[in-house]
């Protein structure tokens, strides 16, 4: 009984808030105050909704927008992780880097758009491109700071039992630095999703969500425009809550 | 097997202000192999620093440490026991982490853990991660880890002295019976009398910093010692001896 008024407790708490934003939604769209052009009633937003995943209309949108953010993400974390883990390594790359690092991570990314128009030209490249840079800044640094503090106790262990450089680095050094390089995959994953949705809007295209989303904003088809975000916000919490049990199961130990 | 001997060590540390700090001044020593020797000196005088300078990983500003076989085989145990194990090892891997670098083969491995792990003074889930395991069950852990790979010299800087009372007991009752079995070379840094005392061959007293050795008291109780022998006259006596030295020498020490 305790244990399923529990269950009970911790699903309503985490529930009566979307269930009463959806309600709130309803009501106020039935009482017609405010005009539907800025907030279209919840049953023509769900049904705009319906209508794009029944029509196949989102999905080249879809298609097209997750090939630029796997692509984007992909090449940060690739060239990031392996760069951010030798700058963590060394203190003299570390101080060398910390501001260049630093500077990239704080400028805005969508600053950089007119650059990579002229750099990349207006097709998947730029998008592609600023998707990467937006990432790979983030995951450099924390995948050098992960490395960095590694705990000097259990690289002693490590010179103690004998360890190459090589076996210090992949036994030891990696497991240390992995929780933290993780929190850089994490945040530049959020990240990347809002880059892609923006760098669409700004640059245009022909397919992705966020040229659908200005598409609808265009001929104020508002219902469309309230249920793509919907749609987006979706993927984006289901992307996130993924990643956190992936996390929380390969990196067992961390808050330890 | 191996013992040692320290002549004339010195060590000198000189801050980034360029302030010098005199940690260690002019300690000899000598280790007898299989000797069982406690350090104990008032808090901070440089006893953790003497284990680094053995170990090797600190280097003495003078002074020579000679083994009396070449490159003996060192294990250290370090007061930490948490940052000193692999958070993302089990208990049974940390335990064969040295062996398993080392590359020697998994039925050689599971043979030597099989054989290590009898006798124990409490008991361990093997397969439990180290922030499952209780302080007095890291630690063993973080002994054994030193074990198995059969040291010459085992170095221990206040293994115990976060356990509780009871698991302390215990843990002094089993490193006697490991000293006495595997006649393996002990240094124990202690800042416990009765410890010091009970595990001794002999209690190395050191002066408040910079230490140097203020006297070697020999501790010619009979082994195996029960852990009753710590509420026996002859155990009483010993330690009023070394209680009085060590408060004539910290008071002198203050009054300077």
């Amino acid at each position: 009984m305790t244990i399923r008024w529990y269950y009970l407790r911790e699903f309503l708490l985490r529930a009566w808030l979307p269930v009463g934003l959806l309600v709130g939604w309803h009501l106020l769209g039935a009482s017609q105050w405010v005009s539907p052009l800025l907030l279209p009633s919840l049953s023509d937003t769900l049904s705009a909704g319906v209508g794009l995943i029944a029509s196949g209309a989102i999905f080249s949108d879809l298609q097209s927008s997750a090939y630029r953010f796997v692509v984007g993400y992909g090449i940060a974390v690739i060239v990031g992780v392996p760069l951010g883990m030798l700058i963590g390594i060394h203190p003299v790359l570390h101080k060398s880097f910390e501001f260049v690092l630093e500077f990239g991570r704080a400028t805005p990314v969508t600053a950089f758009f007119p650059l990579f128009l002229l750099l990349f030209g207006i097709h998947d490249p730029s998008k592609i491109a600023m998707v990467t840079v937006a990432s790979v800044f983030i995951i450099i640094l924390n995948s050098a700071y992960g490395v960095y503090y590694a705990s000097r106790t259990r690289q002693r262990v490590g010179d103690l039992f004998r360890l190459s450089r090589l076996q210090r680095f992949v036994r030891i050094t990696f497991w240390d630095a992995l929780p933290q390089i993780v929190v850089g995959l994490r945040t530049a994953l959020s990240l990347a999703l809002i880059v892609v949705v923006v760098s669409e809007m700004l640059i245009g295209t022909e397919h992705g969500l966020g040229q659908r989303i200005f598409d609808a904003y265009t001929v104020s088809n508002s219902p469309e425009l309230y249920a793509l975000l919907l749609i987006i916000g979706v993927i984006g919490y289901f992307l996130n809550s993924g990643f956190v049990s992936v996390e929380k199961r390969v990196i067992h130990w961390k808050g330890y | 097997m191996a013992g040692l001997s320290c002549n004339g060590l010195s060590v000198v540390f000189t801050t980034p202000a360029g302030r010098e700090i005199r940690v260690l001044q002019d300690l000899s020593l000598s280790v007898a192999e299989g000797e069982f020797v406690t350090i104990f000196g008032p808090n901070g005088c440089g006893k953790s620093t003497l284990l680094n300078v053995l170990l090797g990983h600190t280097k003495a500003t003078s002074g020579t440490i000679t083994f009396t076989t070449q490159d003996p085989r060192l294990g250290y145990i370090f007061q930490d026991y948490r940052s000193a194990l692999m958070p993302w090892l089990t208990a049974r891997d940390n335990v064969c982490f040295p062996l398993s670098v080392a590359g020697i083969s998994e039925v050689d491995i599971q043979e030597r853990f099989g054989a290590i792990i009898t006798g124990l003074p409490i008991h361990i889930n093997w397969l439990a991660y180290p922030y499952h395991l209780s302080g007095g069950q890291a630690q063993l852990v973080s002994i054994l880890r030193s074990l198995i790979i059969e040291p010459e010299v085992l170095l221990l800087d206040e293994p115990f002295s976060a356990l509780d009372y009871q698991t302390n007991l215990y843990m002094l009752r089993w490193l006697q019976q490991i000293s006495m079995e595997r006649r393996v070379t002990m240094v124990f840094v202690s800042h416990q009398i009765d410890e010091a005392i009970f595990l001794g061959d002999k209690v190395v007293l050191l002066t408040p910093g910079p230490a140097t050795v203020s006297e070697e008291i020999r501790i010619d109780l009979q082994r195996p010692r029960g852990l009753s022998i710590m509420g026996s006259e002859s155990f009483r006596e010993r330690k009023e001896y070394i209680l009085a030295r060590f408060l004539k020498m910290v008071h002198e020490s203050d009054s300077v």
